[in-house]
């Protein structure tokens, strides 16, 4: 089965190339990662893909032109995580209307997604640990790394520590880095912390820094925020850990590390997203082995 | 005795002015037995040295103490197989990178003569590269020579 993904790959967001990764590893199945979509007919034709992972932000008017005047019909699965509130409304009605763009699936990592009323079936696929980035041996030990948002989220540690601001280059810390060169220094902090995450995304970057770095927390200025961050945790790794920077709990690193492995890592999304789809009963199969 | 070098980017007008004052106090120490200014990016000066300008490339023929005042080309430098001892002083880096130096710490020692720079140091770098503060640039110089 072949699968075209069109990159919609960010900083702080590696989604397409995981996926790509995991599908590569199927038997008898392909995924090809293409840039943007400007050559659709090429690459339909050449590739002939069952479904066609593509992103709400992109140009897919060559998409739908493609399946009106062709026999093999792309089934397209739509990302929809850049997406903003405003134009869910117009996506909704886009589904609609377009019906040669044959959307299957809709997926997001967004929570807040779930409440909406999708036309088409959808799937909400947390992020997670990228476990396929190499790991880096350790040159120095900080005590703190610091994942902020913004300038305004900095605010005096004990200790060594390092401001870092994980995709934005826009602002004035330690360290700049996108998600997988962050997740090669991780080794090198006894704690890390994430500052004000947002609990609709638990972003990719604290599932990484859980599976490669020493103890992580989360430290969020709005209480009720922090709380329900703490409690998707929670339920999502089985544990009764609690994650807040001010607890300060001694948690055992291996066993959440295992956790991840085991239920948050690349092959479980993948898992998740081919269960929605048809036809893909073999390759669940395959991957339950 | 030891050679001095100091490895300066010349577009930057706060590390000239600290790299001629480092040669005036070495001019006067019996410890240097030749000091020399090595560039990352030359311009026209004001006031020149008064001794050696050599480009960033001729660090493969030297030996001895080197004084960096940018960390810019550290990783570059650590490639180079002489007997190079790297001082650091962050004083007048305004592209001070702590990652850069974190991952090269090998041979290098840090000195500065600014509180902040200090505060800086400690708060990024903690003890992983050992670092000293110092009240003057006589004693800074004296030290290292």
């Amino acid at each position: 089965m072949n699968f075209t993904i069109f990159n919609y790959t960010s900083p702080t967001f590696f989604q397409p190339i995981y996926l790509k990764h995991e599908i590569d590893k199927l038997m008898n199945c392909k995924a090809d990662v293409i840039n943007d979509t400007s050559r659709i007919y090429y690459t339909y034709d050449i590739i002939k893909p069952e479904y066609s992972i593509i992103n709400a932000g992109m140009n897919f008017g060559d998409c739908i032109h493609y399946n009106r005047n062709s026999n093999h019909k792309i089934k397209h699965i739509l990302n929809i995580d850049y997406l903003k509130s405003e134009y869910i409304d117009s996506l909704k009605t886009f589904l609609k209307d377009e019906l040669d763009f044959n959307c299957v699936l809709l997926f997001s990592t967004n929570a807040n997604h779930k409440k909406e009323k999708f036309n088409t079936p959808y799937l909400h696929l947390p992020n997670c640990a990228d476990i396929n980035i190499p790991e880096s041996s350790k040159v120095f030990t900080i005590d703190k790394g610091i994942i902020i948002n913004s300038e305004s989220e900095k605010r005096e540690y004990d200790g060594s520590h390092h401001f870092i601001s994980i995709g934005n280059p826009d602002i004035k810390c330690d360290i700049t880095a996108n998600n997988i060169s962050a997740s090669r220094i991780y080794k090198n902090y006894k704690q890390l912390i994430f500052r004000n995450i947002n609990p609709s995304i638990i972003p990719e970057a604290f599932y990484n820094a859980l599976y490669f770095g020493n103890r992580v927390y989360i430290e969020n200025d709005d209480k009720n925020d922090g709380d329900k961050v703490q409690e998707i945790l929670s339920k999502a790794l089985d544990t009764k850990v609690s994650f807040h920077f001010k607890d300060n709990e001694q948690y055992d690193v291996e066993s959440v590390r295992n956790k991840i492995k085991t239920k948050h890592s690349p092959k479980n999304r993948l898992k998740q997203l081919l269960s929605q789809l048809k036809g893909t009963h073999n390759l669940l199969l395959q991957m339950e082995k | 005795m030891k050679n001095l070098g100091i490895l300066l980017d010349m577009r930057s007008p706060e590390q000239v002015l600290y790299a001629q004052d480092v040669c005036e106090k070495a001019v006067g120490s019996n410890n240097v037995k030749d000091y020399v200014i090595f560039y990352t990016r030359l311009c026209r000066l004001e006031k020149p040295f008064n001794t050696s300008i050599l480009s960033i490339n001729h660090l493969w023929s030297f030996s001895g103490n080197l004084i960096l005042l940018s960390s810019d080309k550290l990783l570059e430098i650590k490639t180079i197989p002489s007997n190079i001892e790297i001082i650091y002083v962050p004083d007048t880096d305004e592209n001070f990178d702590a990652l850069k130096l974190l991952c090269s710490h090998a041979n290098v020692k840090i000195k500065t003569m600014r509180v902040e720079s200090k505060s800086l140091i400690d708060r990024t770098i903690g003890d992983n590269i050992p670092s000293q503060k110092y009240s003057s640039l006589e004693t800074l110089i004296g030290d290292i020579t």
